[in-house]
């Protein structure tokens, strides 16, 4: 299904979280002040290196949070194996907006689709009373719903690689050896490796 | 403007207004006869009892002189002399909200600055028309909802007796300002569709500031401009408008004042959401009776530039009191992507090819074997599932569309337009794909997009 060495990853939440700026952090390592709302969908891709001898080339679809551009995400998300979906702890509604995408995730695709959350905007945390959203009690609805959790800060740069690389490791966990970007002919095809316990990942930190 | 050609609500060449300054003092004589003359003809006109059509023709759409303003109004609302809005005139001023309405009727004739013998006369008359509408209504008075400030124009008129103002009030009020005028309400939504047409990029920049069109262009639409417009301006804006009679104008002039504010705006990028607000809201104030003639030409400009079908579609629920298809055209119209074109406006402007009007390049976003069965001879087919398939492959398909769309516009082929209207199958699962290619192009800032309603049958 998937060509070797990519997957597709989408970027999910309410408008004005911070999906596109976790994108620009994570694909280019900056970050803008006022950044423009997202219309549709932004297309873009980054390659990770997720040990010495795999990388990934992420494919990622930043969609856009705005209400009307809703009944598009399922064309996004459609046959992606990882989605971020973002909040931001200053937005209690963002968090339930949140969880309604990991639901409709979940029915779409399955279990076996590798779902992180975000909660953006770590770094306004330290400013009174502007946290809504306690991060114990998001840790452990992302325990029951098997979601790889972080608060992130895509202005400072605080958990965006991290995040994306937990999420990249998973995926490559869970598909077979030989959709990965190896060498051809590295690997006989008829080498036994049981699913998500293959060689390239089964370091110790293929979980950190 | 010194053109006495120009007519008011025309946009046209700008070229034959130069290089006449030698002149000047000549023309201006010339000018001052020729006004007098239209203004001796409409007059003449009234006496034998004219309609619409001929104040149109005689007047223009121009400002006219306070003698002759009420009775071209009266003719250009269709109001007679037979009290058909059913008055009852009352001294029963008995409302909950009587104080406000009282306090409000105060404050605007205060501001009128006339003699103390007619402020107490008019004083009495708007409180009894607030009143009365209230009441036959069963409408409540609010601050803010405009009523008070479209009287304050009209109480300037010599209207005969309170029956006349309460018409011209009523007639005002149901022909020219829409229902909903609220938060989230729907002509704000169809406004910022229109703005998204002819700039997507200013639309954005409300778009991500949540700066929706109700916050800032509420009390223009529910006063038709005449809350912030001032008094002098207003009169003379009404003028116009009367005569012109297009109910959506009032959407057009929105779109001339962003236009005008747009560079500001852009300089706010930085400022609070309010901060903006305030700035636009604002934004008639600024205008004087000297450049209402650009302000509705510029609008007249954006309205021919326009696909025409949303008026239609949109016409009775916002104007008429007895459409009961609002609340699902108001979803459909919160939903869009974009301006949507009939397939009727589309074939037309097809087959009548030529320069006038609005002119459209096709896009066919259905699937490949469809296209190929079946098309529109001038249509472009354009692979929306490419999109998803190989995004980078799609981006030069687009750039390729963009540029057999420029080449057909410059060789004045009947398939080029600067118009690009998207169309599906009308299959819901397939025409997003169409929405998604919509929405590629919104996201490059592309303007002139449209989706043709229903798809391709």
């Amino acid at each position: 299904m998937s060509r070797p060495g990519h997957f597709k990853m989408v970027l999910l939440g309410e408008s004005a979280v911070g999906k596109s700026s976790l994108a620009l952090r994570f694909a280019k390592g900056q970050y803008q002040d006022h950044a423009e709302s997202t219309i549709g969908a932004a297309f873009l891709t980054h390659t990770l290196q997720i040990d010495a001898d795999t990388t990934l080339k992420v494919e990622l679809w930043d969609t856009a949070g705005q209400e009307r551009y809703h009944s598009l995400a399922p064309m996004y998300y459609r046959g992606a194996q990882a989605a971020l979906v973002v909040y931001d702890i200053t937005n209690a509604d963002s968090l339930s907006q949140a969880k309604k995408w990991v639901k409709e995730l979940r029915t779409a695709n399955g279990i076996d689709m590798i779902i992180g959350l975000a909660g953006n905007k770590a770094d306004l945390a330290t400013t009174v009373n502007k946290r809504k959203v306690d991060a114990r009690e998001v840790a452990e609805y992302a325990d029951d719903n098997q979601l790889i959790f972080m608060e992130t800060s895509a202005k400072r740069g605080d958990n965006v690689s991290e995040i994306f690389m937990n999420v990249a490791r998973q995926v490559a966990m869970k598909q077979p050896t030989n959709t990965l970007n190896k060498p051809q002919g590295a690997f006989p095809p008829t080498k036994p490796k049981p699913k998500g316990n293959s060689s390239c990942c089964s370091s110790s930190d293929s979980k950190s | 403007m010194s053109d006495d050609n120009k007519q008011a609500f025309n946009l046209e060449d700008d070229s034959d207004l130069n290089d006449n300054e030698v002149f000047h003092s000549d023309e201006e004589n010339n000018k001052k006869n020729q006004d007098n003359q239209w203004i001796d003809e409409l007059r003449l006109a009234l006496k034998g009892g004219c309609d619409l059509g001929s104040i149109r023709s005689i007047g223009k759409c121009r400002s006219l002189t306070d003698d002759l303003r009420l009775s071209v109004w009266k003719t250009c609302l269709n109001i007679n002399d037979i009290n058909e809005y059913d008055y009852v005139d009352s001294d029963v001023f008995d409302l909950p909200e009587q104080n406000l309405i009282r306090e409000d009727v105060l404050r605007l004739v205060r501001s009128l600055k006339i003699n103390k013998d007619i402020e107490a006369s008019r004083l009495s008359d708007i409180e009894a028309v607030l009143t009365f509408y209230c009441k036959k209504y069963n409408e409540n008075y609010e601050k803010d909802n405009g009523w008070i400030d479209m009287l304050k124009p009209l109480v300037t008129l010599d209207y005969k007796n309170r029956a006349e103002l309460y018409a011209l009030f009523v007639s005002i009020r149901n022909r020219y300002i829409p229902r909903f005028c609220e938060t989230d309400g729907m002509p704000f939504h169809l406004f910022r569709l229109l703005l998204l047409y002819h700039d997507p990029e200013l639309c954005s920049f409300f778009d991500t500031r949540k700066i929706t069109p109700d916050l800032y262009a509420h009390i223009w639409v529910r006063s038709l401009y005449a809350g912030t417009c001032s008094s002098d301006v207003t009169l003379h804006l009404w003028d116009g408008y009367f005569q012109h009679a297009d109910q959506f104008f009032i959407f057009f002039l929105a779109l001339v004042l962003l236009m005008f504010a747009k560079e500001q705006l852009f300089e706010m990028v930085d400022k609070e959401k309010n901060e903006v607000i305030d700035f636009i809201s604002k934004a008639p104030a600024n205008l004087t009776t000297d450049d209402l003639e650009d302000f509705c030409s510029l609008a007249n400009h954006y309205a021919s530039n326009t696909p025409q079908s949303f008026r239609k579609e949109f016409c009775s629920c916002l104007f008429d009191e007895t459409d009961r298809t609002t609340s699902q055209k108001a979803y459909s119209v919160q939903q869009a992507l974009c301006l949507p074109v009939s397939a009727k406006e589309l074939l037309q402007a097809n087959q009548l090819g030529g320069k006038e009007g609005v002119r459209y390049f096709i896009v066919d976003c259905r699937p490949a074997e469809q296209y190929n069965s079946k098309h529109l001879y001038t249509a472009f087919h354009l692979d929306a599932n490419l999109l998803l398939e190989d995004p980078k492959e799609f981006g030069g398909t687009v750039d390729a569309l963009r540029a057999t769309q420029k080449h057909s516009i410059e060789a004045g082929a009947t398939a080029g337009g600067d118009h690009l209207c998207f169309m599906g199958s009308g299959r819901d699962e397939e025409d997003k794909y169409v929405r998604m290619v919509v929405a590629y192009f919104l996201r490059r800032n592309i303007k002139y997009i449209s989706i043709a309603s229903g798809g391709y049958r």
